[in-house]
């Protein structure tokens, strides 16, 4: 039972641990019990330490990733897919699109309400904070772009394997410290709706992304492969529960 | 109806209680078993909001009470709620 605990974070466990495990040893250890406390643990360890913001950016990085995994996936598809068989494909990928712009919007509008109190947080000596993890992202970046123009160059697989890396290490670093900064700014209403329309808009292109598969393999059985159907959906799954984790925590 | 913040609430409006003891009173007065784990969680959420405060340990098990503002927020809680039950009965009423 005490390794149960130990998902919870160590000052969470200090203060209620005791309680908690008083408790489990009242209860009967059952599944349904042990699945309760490991979410809960996870939840504790993912607010206790990521502000409900931080969380909405995490999950829109990681569903982002699964968007790219959608994009590439999707590439060329009306060359598999007969003229007269692209009207409901063609509607569900332009669904997935324009819920992107709608969420990438909010995003960027939560982003930019809390740019009077990052920056008020900066003057204020914050920039040693966040000089780290911003250095870091940017190296990956600049490292990303190096990668990019290999592959324009040479069409070269290694390099284009580096490219995906480092983007994708780039997209988490920038993450990072954005969520870092979240922790210092200063809560805005206008947040939970927001993040309330991510949370839609992940939900959308879920299902845009699941019609337009259908339909694709309906004509085309082979043309997505199984693997990256699954890192698509596991990326885009995950991304709107932490999005939907955030979305809790902010309106709480 | 089954939010763990707002059960606990109306389960230590009749007075303090420890884990255990929140745990069987929401089961007899709403038939939801909460989790341990969902438990605490909401516990750690309203002490931290000031709603609940503990009072001294006995043994590993601390008893918990309502503060004066987890009073005032299980009676808006409670008045939001009456509103939509008295809304949809009277809605209902020309239905039945």
């Amino acid at each position: 039972m005490k390794l149960l605990l130990r998902i919870y974070p160590r000052r969470w466990r200090e203060r209620y641990g005791d309680e908690l495990l008083a408790l489990l040893e009242a209860e009967p250890l059952t599944w349904r019990v042990r699945a309760d406390v490991v979410a809960s643990g996870l939840r504790e360890r993912l607010c206790g330490t990521v502000p409900p913001q931080g969380l909405v950016l995490w999950a829109w990085s990681v569903f982002v990733i699964g968007g790219m995994g959608f994009q590439k996936t999707s590439e060329h598809w009306q060359v598999v897919v007969a003229a007269n068989d692209r009207a409901v494909p063609t509607v569900a990928f332009d669904v997935v699109q324009a819920a992107a712009a709608i969420g990438s919007a909010a995003v960027l509008a939560g982003v930019t309400l809390a740019l009077p109190s990052f920056v008020r947080d900066l003057r204020s000596g914050g920039w040693s904070r966040l000089r780290r993890p911003i250095l870091i992202a940017s190296a990956t970046t600049l490292l990303a772009a190096a990668a990019l123009v290999a592959v324009a160059l040479h069409h070269d697989i290694v390099a284009a394997s580096i490219f995906v890396v480092s983007a994708v290490f780039s997209l988490f670093a920038w993450t990072h410290a954005a969520a870092l900064a979240a922790r210092r700014v200063a809560k805005v209403r206008a947040h939970a709706p927001l993040a309330l329309t991510v949370v839609a808009t992940m939900i959308v292109m879920m299902v845009g992304a699941a019609v337009w598969f259908a339909a694709v393999n309906a004509h085309a059985p082979s043309f997505v492969g199984a693997a990256q159907l699954a890192v698509t959906a596991t990326f885009m799954l995950a991304g709107t529960a932490l999005a939907t984790t955030g979305v809790r925590s902010l309106r709480a | 109806m089954n939010d763990p913040g707002l059960l606990i609430l109306t389960s230590l409006s009749s007075g303090p209680k420890h884990g255990h003891a929140l745990l069987l009173d929401i089961d007899s007065f709403a038939g939801v078993r909460l989790g341990p784990g969902t438990l605490y969680g909401a516990i750690s959420r309203l002490e931290e909001r000031g709603l609940i405060e503990p009072l001294a340990a006995d043994d590993r098990r601390r008893p918990y009470r309502l503060t004066a503002a987890g009073t005032t927020e299980l009676a808006d809680s409670l008045a939001a709620m009456r509103q939509i039950v008295d809304t949809a009965t009277s809605r209902l009423a020309p239905v039945t």
